[in-house]
């Protein structure tokens, strides 16, 4: 344990000596993280295109649509239930609904059925518009029930809500525009920064094994699982400054919403960056020179991101790559945070959770155990 | 007990037999010098003796304890100076010192007083707040020693300390080397310069593409070639006139070496041919310079043994 805390203090007191790494470390990833977010984040004001498949054809899902239209940050589009996913993935679309067949009838016979709603872009587009729907429907079922299922008592009470109900939406929309959101693709990118982050981690081993510090270190009585559990820690402070530096950024300078607690956030992706960390070191125990190990890295990160579904939603991949994408931490990861802006209780995410840290266990072990075995210490260019 | 037994040590890489079924013993309070020209194994040796390569075959005690499994326990006890210069440029010498110097348990003002000790006798004192990025070659092989011996080590193995450094440190060296050993640690010293061995070994092992070829004392050592001396021809130019064949079939010579304008003839002892090789010089018209009758070194026993220079 001493050696642990000894060799994690040296670390950071060598990394840290050198000032330009401030920059390398925090400034850098935190800035281009932010910046990327920006630029793939909603900004309120955006017009939604939302595609409308109408099964229904009765008065309420009439007014909902014709509700939706007449607001400034809307536009509904009728579409075909064959096109719609060519529609949202080429983005012409920013997301669908779909109204079941008898849907006012259903509504106003106190038996309400569900609007769907369909995206790429992740809950944070849709958000709002559920909510709306879901207070909406609520409010109609409240109405119906009053009505006793009588249709003209309904019709006069429905007439009376009608003017009220939508100029307080209307309100709400407008708060809500000011705010940017996330959006699937910057909750990509946050993702595949974190894993870039961790790209240094690999460089304070190599840099330990150039500069035979490594080779020095191991001639002491040191164990190398200490040394591996040593660079772990201190990696994990790093990236959990990059982390919380990144969401301090997010929502105070550029004011870009997650839709999820901050603290809640900052575990999801520090689970995230200990897989992270603990993949940088399996390719560092494997490399044979830095080259090799900046090489894998890339050659890692972009196709696990991709497969992962941190630049389209996984959901939209053909069956065997979804089945594929099971084995990708980032999906874990991202599932997580959309499990979280739908609004579910950080419970619902333990089994993410314990997914991303049985990965992060995997790799250390295997890291540590590499490294116990590898007998290049002194070889190393 | 013996400071490091070893016995029937083999290791290979792929192919490479790196070291070749070695024993040795270094007495406790030896000076045990690791000669040999680069490639030979010495590294591999020492670093199976430290524990950071695992053996093929044979076995290691050090201190009586087996390096197979009381690794830490061994490394301990050894101050390590590594070949290749293993500090960190971005710490102070003294943090340099304190750090490694922490990792073998000192702590607290201990640490702080044993780091200050080990620079002042590497002479680094007025350096002990500066950066190793500044540093000479030698600065940098010197503080690669205080970062060994620090926590007073009973075993110091130094591997190949004075590679590439200028005349006054690699003195420097040698001389702290010598102070080391009488303070009470045993030293196993590797080099590919017969001089520095044998200015300060008390024993030396030869080592040759993994094997050890020759072991003792100086003494001993030279005896292998007591019935040789060296003739050494010093002229003043037009060495590339000389042909070492035609030199080699005088009887008696066993081998010719051309040194810039120094023609080195080893002979044996029981003939006389001194005539017969100034006859050589005078008939080709190059003039000499001087003639000296060297008594045997090191060098001459590595060169009778395996027929090269050790440095080639
Ligand atoms: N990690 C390694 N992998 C493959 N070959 C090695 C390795 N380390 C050393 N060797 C080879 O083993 C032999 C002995 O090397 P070494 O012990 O470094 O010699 P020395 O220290 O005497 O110069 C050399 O032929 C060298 O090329
Ligand atoms: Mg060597």
């Amino acid at each position: 344990m001493r050696n642990i805390i000894l060799l994690a203090a040296n670390t950071v007191k060598v990394t840290f000596r050198k000032k330009s790494n401030y920059i390398v470390y925090f400034v850098l990833p935190v800035l281009g993280l932010v910046l990327s977010m920006g630029m793939h984040s909603d900004i309120g004001t955006r017009l939604l295109t939302i595609g409308i498949i109408n099964m229904d054809g009765g008065v309420i899902s009439n007014d909902i649509i014709d509700t939706l239209g007449n607001m400034e940050d809307f536009e509904v589009v009728n579409t075909e239930s064959a096109s719609i996913d060519n529609l949202l993935l080429d983005d012409k679309l920013s997301c669908a609904m779909i109204f079941p067949e008898d849907y006012t009838e259903n509504i106003i016979g106190g038996n309400p059925g569900k609007i769907e709603i369909v995206t790429v872009k992740g809950k944070d587009t849709t958000i709002w518009l559920e909510n709306y729907i879901k207070m909406y429907t609520e409010n109609i079922y409240m109405l119906a029930r009053a009505s006793g299922g009588q249709k003209e008592v309904f019709d006069r009470l429905y007439e009376g809500y009608r003017g009220q109900a939508l100029r307080l939406e209307t309100a709400r929309v407008d708060d809500q525009a000011k705010d940017r959101s996330i959006t699937l693709t910057s909750l990509g990118f946050l993702i595949m920064f974190v894993m870039i982050g961790t790209g240094n981690t690999a460089e304070i081993i190599l840099r330990d094994k150039r500069n035979r510090t490594y080779y020095r270190i191991c001639s002491a009585p040191v164990k190398p699982r200490e040394y591996v559990l040593s660079n772990a820690v201190t990696n994990i402070v790093i990236v959990l400054v990059q982390i919380c530096a990144s969401i301090v950024m997010m929502r105070w300078v550029f004011k870009i919403n997650t839709y999820v607690a901050d603290w809640q956030m900052v575990v999801v992706l520090g689970c995230f960056g200990l897989v992270a960390i603990g993949l940088g070191m399996v390719i560092v125990a494997f490399a044979r020179s830095s080259y090799e190990a900046g090489a894998a890295s890339t050659l890692v990160i972009t196709p696990t991101c991709m497969l992962g579904g941190c630049f389209w939603s996984a959901e939209f991949m053909p069956d065997i790559m979804q089945k594929i994408s099971y084995i990708i931490p980032q999906r874990w990861a991202l599932d997580a945070v959309k499990t979280l802006q739908k609004g579910a209780a950080f419970n619902d995410i333990a089994l993410n959770l314990g997914v991303l840290l049985a990965f992060a266990a995997v790799f250390f072990a295997i890291a540590a155990y590499r490294f116990s075995i590898t007998e290049d210490a002194g070889r190393f260019i | 007990m013996k400071m490091v037994k070893i016995v029937e040590l083999t290791k290979k890489y792929g192919d490479v037999i790196a070291v070749d079924n070695i024993s040795l013993e270094i007495d406790v309070g030896e000076i045990f010098g690791l000669l040999g020209p680069n490639g030979a194994g010495k590294s591999t040796t020492i670093n199976m003796i430290t524990g950071l390569l695992s053996m093929d075959k044979g076995s290691i005690w050090v201190m009586g304890k087996d390096a197979r499994n009381s690794t830490n326990e061994i490394k301990r006890n050894i101050g390590i100076v590594p070949q290749d210069v293993g500090i960190y440029e971005d710490l102070t010498s003294l943090e340099n010192v304190m750090f490694f110097a922490s990792l073998y348990g000192l702590r607290g003002s201990e640490l702080k007083k044993r780091a200050i000790e080990a620079l002042e006798f590497t002479g680094l004192t007025e350096h002990i707040n500066n950066f190793p990025r500044k540093f000479s070659g030698g600065m940098k092989r010197r503080l690669n020693i205080a970062c060994a011996i620090a926590h007073r080590p009973k075993l110091i193995i130094m591997d190949e300390p004075t590679v590439g450094i200028d005349a006054q440190s690699r003195k420097h060296i040698l001389q702290s080397v010598q102070m080391l050993n009488e303070m009470g640690s045993t030293i196993i010293y590797t080099s590919h310069y017969m001089e520095e061995v044998e200015e300060i070994c008390t024993r030396v092992a030869i080592m040759d593409y993994g094997k050890i070829i020759a072991e003792g004392t100086q003494k001993e050592l030279m005896s292998i070639i007591t019935d040789q001396n060296s003739v050494w021809v010093s002229i003043s130019g037009e060495a590339d006139r000389i042909d070492k064949t035609e030199l080699m079939e005088i009887p008696g010579v066993i081998s010719v070496e051309i040194d810039d304008n120094t023609v080195k003839i080893n002979n044996s002892n029981n003939i006389n041919n001194l005539d017969r090789i100034i006859h050589y010089f005078t008939e080709k018209d190059i003039p000499i310079k001087n003639i000296e009758n060297k008594t045997p070194d090191l060098e001459t026993v590595f060169l009778t043994l395996t027929g090269r220079k050790l440095r080639d």
